[in-house]
């Protein structure tokens, strides 16, 4: 069987990003995966500190923020990591609850910075600014 | 319900350069289908003649191909002048062509002329002038009137082409569709899924993408998607450089950034309208 | 940041353009005077303009290499001596440490760029606060048009709409002006959260948790160019592309360095470009002087790229107001002969069968750029 290499540095990198620079809470590396070029591709739970847009339908139903899903992607300036649709199509079906209707991307770059994106299943109409 | 594309072929290279409708009833209906294309002609009198444009309508490839599959197309091929016999062709259509507008322009300057004279004639009448005694004496005043009529006829600008009905019309249009399907690779499923989903499609590249995307007619809606050029959905990986760089700008412009990814290669003459694509939508999370 | 200030301290404390300094500390040279050309020479002999200690470097992650440095002083000094590398936890300048310690009112005397820090909390409060207060705003205009959406629906003429705009515009000018009043000082106070308590160790100080990063091309232009680095080039490269190499692993890496050697051997501050989209961008001096004109994009000189590429790209750069700069690279001997050089470990041979030319990018619009 296929030795799956561990995300272990990637995860914690975000990690430490969202709850000491970004001011998130409950961040934490879920425990399932799937499988993925060689890797285990792990999500990360977690809440941001404020309301990310006036209509954000994020909400629950008792109007508090709900736990958002991040997936830690690596980027390179002189390789690619290989996310696919196919990938993406298989983390909401896999990791996601039911109910979720985006991914947070954080994508790790190998300049320093880590970025977030949000990455809405289907066609999406874009938040009020 | 059909309308004529016009196809013009660059036979020396066997590419075809462009779709072009030039009928304005034609254009009519496609926009009721959602189907706007491009105004790319000029409008003689329009003193800036890049900002008001008249027919032909020009189509994206994926357009075309869209109305093919739909049944609503005739294609008719519009010879290329970038031919081999290029000039003898050009003098001979244009020496042919010269005297069919010299023709038509002639019979209606006459029927021009019937009708003014006769409308004077009745004017005068009407006036009471026109009695037998003064005949002779308006003879000179007839020749004058018909000076003026001569300066007031006018020359008709049709808005259908005269020459497209003269120009060769044989189209192998298999051919012509599988250029169409090969130009536009898997960018075509693309279009026919978000058409599918009632999305108005428009050429993307002064917006950063393929297509932008409007939610109903163009003059009734912004559009708030930028479509990216397809990918294959299992083998190609997401261009992350051009995510951020997407996504950021769309955030000034309002614009998702959007991809799909097409899930196999089908034969692609085939008429095939399940889904065969995933699209995502990205905008920057507004932190970090 | 205020950019384009240029006042004394930042004058003083971004004194060098690069980590290596030009011998400065040499004694008055006398004509007339034998003796100090003796101290002259000796003085010039003994010194040198080498670090003390290279930088050490830690580089950690399996096929996406993490070049780090955890040095708290030497991370300071790559960022002060020509902008080197990205602090993990922070914009750009390694400030969290500090940022996170006023955050939590920690008085710490081992701070080193509290300064910096300072201003850069002030400013982003002040970001966030305009966030705040512009989400504020939006919800109040869109409880106004939601009114006049239900006067609509229920037929209302003219004149009460036209009244109903009014009123709410003023009541929005009224609402804009109030929330600007509101002054700076009007603090909550900073809360510990749960998980700041990990934060501070047994001395009462903030942990260590940021590195600055750098770059690959930073890291070889560093230990390659510049002996400024722990880490000899061989060893670099072979950590950051594998032991064996096709010459497809190699491009890539080799083009963008080949590019960056060249910017910065014509004194720019290169840095990352991938907030807009691109491979670098380039600053006059450096992020605290001013804003970076160019952006680029290192291009292989036989790739072609379709029309939407372009159009793509210089539309986010474009939109930046930047000018948007192809660097083309062009290999002048085969791929074999750079594979020879690799194993031989000659990187110079390697770096210089590469040539540079560039092309400015446009969009130019017939109705707007008339002059």
């Amino acid at each position: 069987m296929e030795v799956l290499h561990k995300r272990h540095e990637l995860e914690e990198l975000v990690k430490n990003n969202l709850l000491h620079f970004q001011l998130w809470s409950n961040v934490q590396v879920q425990n399932e995966y799937i499988p993925w070029k060689g890797m285990e591709l792990r999500l990360l739970t977690g809440k941001p500190s404020q309301k990310l847009s006036n209509d954000d339908e994020n909400l629950g139903t008792d109007g508090t923020l709900m736990t958002e899903y991040i997936l830690p992607i690596n980027m390179s300036q002189y390789k690619t990591e290989f996310i696919t649709i196919q990938c993406l199509d298989m983390i909401f079906e896999k990791l996601c609850p039911e109910y979720v209707k985006r991914l947070v991307l954080a994508i790790v770059s190998d300049d320093g910075t880590t970025v977030f994106y949000f990455a809405y299943k289907g066609i999406h109409k874009p938040k009020r600014n | 319900m059909s309308v004529t594309i016009h196809i013009l072929l660059n036979k020396a290279a066997d590419e075809i350069v462009s779709q072009l409708v030039f009928d304005v009833e034609d254009i009519k209906k496609l926009r009721k289908l959602g189907i706007c294309g491009i105004l790319m002609g000029t409008l003689p009198p329009a003193s800036q003649q890049n900002v008001f444009l008249s027919v032909p309508l020009r189509l994206m490839m994926e357009e075309t191909l869209w109305l093919y599959e739909k049944g609503y197309a005739k294609l008719v091929l519009l010879n290329s002048p970038i031919d081999a016999n290029l000039a003898s062709k050009v003098h001979e259509n244009s020496v042919k062509l010269s005297n069919i507008s010299v023709e038509a322009n002639q019979k209606s300057f006459e029927s021009q002329r019937q009708y003014k004279t006769e409308q004077h004639r009745r004017k005068l009448e009407a006036l009471g002038l026109l009695t037998a005694e003064n005949n002779d004496k308006t003879a000179k005043d007839i020749q004058n009137n018909q000076k003026l009529i001569e300066s007031s006829l006018f020359v008709e600008i049709p808005n259908s082409s005269r020459i497209l009905s003269l120009l060769d019309k044989s189209t192998d249009e298999k051919d012509v569709i599988s250029k169409l399907y090969s130009n536009c690779g898997q960018n075509y499923h693309i279009f026919r899924d978000l058409k599918n989903q009632n999305y108005v499609l428009a050429p993307g590249a002064r917006f950063g993408g393929r297509f932008i995307a409007y939610p109903g007619d163009p003059l009734r809606f912004h559009s708030h998607l930028t479509v990216q050029n397809a990918i294959d959905y299992y083998n190609d990986p997401i261009d992350l450089l051009s995510l951020i760089g997407g996504s950021r700008l769309g955030t000034t412009v309002k614009k998702l950034w959007v991809i799909g990814g097409i899930k196999s290669e089908k034969d692609e003459t085939q008429v095939d309208n399940s889904s065969t694509s995933s699209f995502y939508s990205v905008e920057w999370a507004g932190f970090g | 940041m205020s950019k384009g200030k240029s006042n004394y301290t930042s004058q003083l404390r971004y004194k060098f353009p690069l980590p290596i300094h030009p011998i400065d500390d040499l004694p008055l040279l006398i004509l007339h005077n034998p003796v100090s050309w003796i101290c002259y020479l000796y003085k010039y002999m003994k010194s040198h303009n080498r670090l003390q200690k290279r930088i050490h470097v830690e580089i950690n992650g399996d096929s996406f290499p993490h070049i780090l440095v955890e040095d708290q002083g030497q991370m300071i000094y790559l960022w002060d001596n020509g902008f080197f590398g990205t602090g993990q936890l922070s914009r750009s300048e390694p400030t969290w440490r500090s940022r996170t310690s006023i955050r939590l009112g920690i008085n710490d005397d081992t701070l080193q760029n509290e300064q910096s820090a300072k201003s850069q909390v002030a400013l982003e409060k002040l970001t966030e606060r305009r966030r705040q207060q512009r989400l504020e705003f939006k919800r109040e205009r869109d409880k106004s048009e939601k009114q006049l959406l239900e006067l609509r629906r229920k037929g209302g003429s003219i004149e009460e709409e036209e009244a109903l705009l009014e009123k709410e515009r003023e009541a929005l000018r009224e609402y804009k002006a109030n929330q600007l009043l509101k002054s700076v000082d009007e603090e909550e106070p900073n809360e510990l959260r749960m998980e700041d308590e990990n934060l501070i160790d047994e001395n009462g100080r903030i942990i260590k948790l940021e590195s600055l990063q750098l770059m690959p091309v930073e890291a070889i232009f560093l230990s390659y160019a510049l002996p400024v680095i722990d880490i000899p080039i061989p060893e670099l490269m072979e950590r950051l592309c594998g032991g064996t190499v096709e010459y497809e692993t190699i491009h890539k890496l080799i083009t963008r360095y080949v590019a960056y050697h060249h910017y910065r051997s014509h004194g720019w501050c290169v840095r990352s470009g991938i907030k807009f989209g691109c491979d670098y961008i380039l600053y006059k001096r450096g992020p605290p002087f001013q804003h970076a004109e160019f952006c680029i994009m290192v291009m292989d000189a036989e790739v072609p790229r379709d029309y939407t590429w372009y159009s793509t790209v210089a539309r986010v750069t474009g939109g930046a107001r930047k000018t948007f700069v192809l660097c083309y690279v062009q290999r002048l001997v085969s791929q074999d002969k750079i594979l020879e050089a690799w194993d031989r470990k000659d990187f110079t041979t390697i770096f210089s069968s590469y040539k540079v030319a560039e092309v400015i990018y446009k969009r130019w619009v017939p109705g707007k750029n008339r002059d």
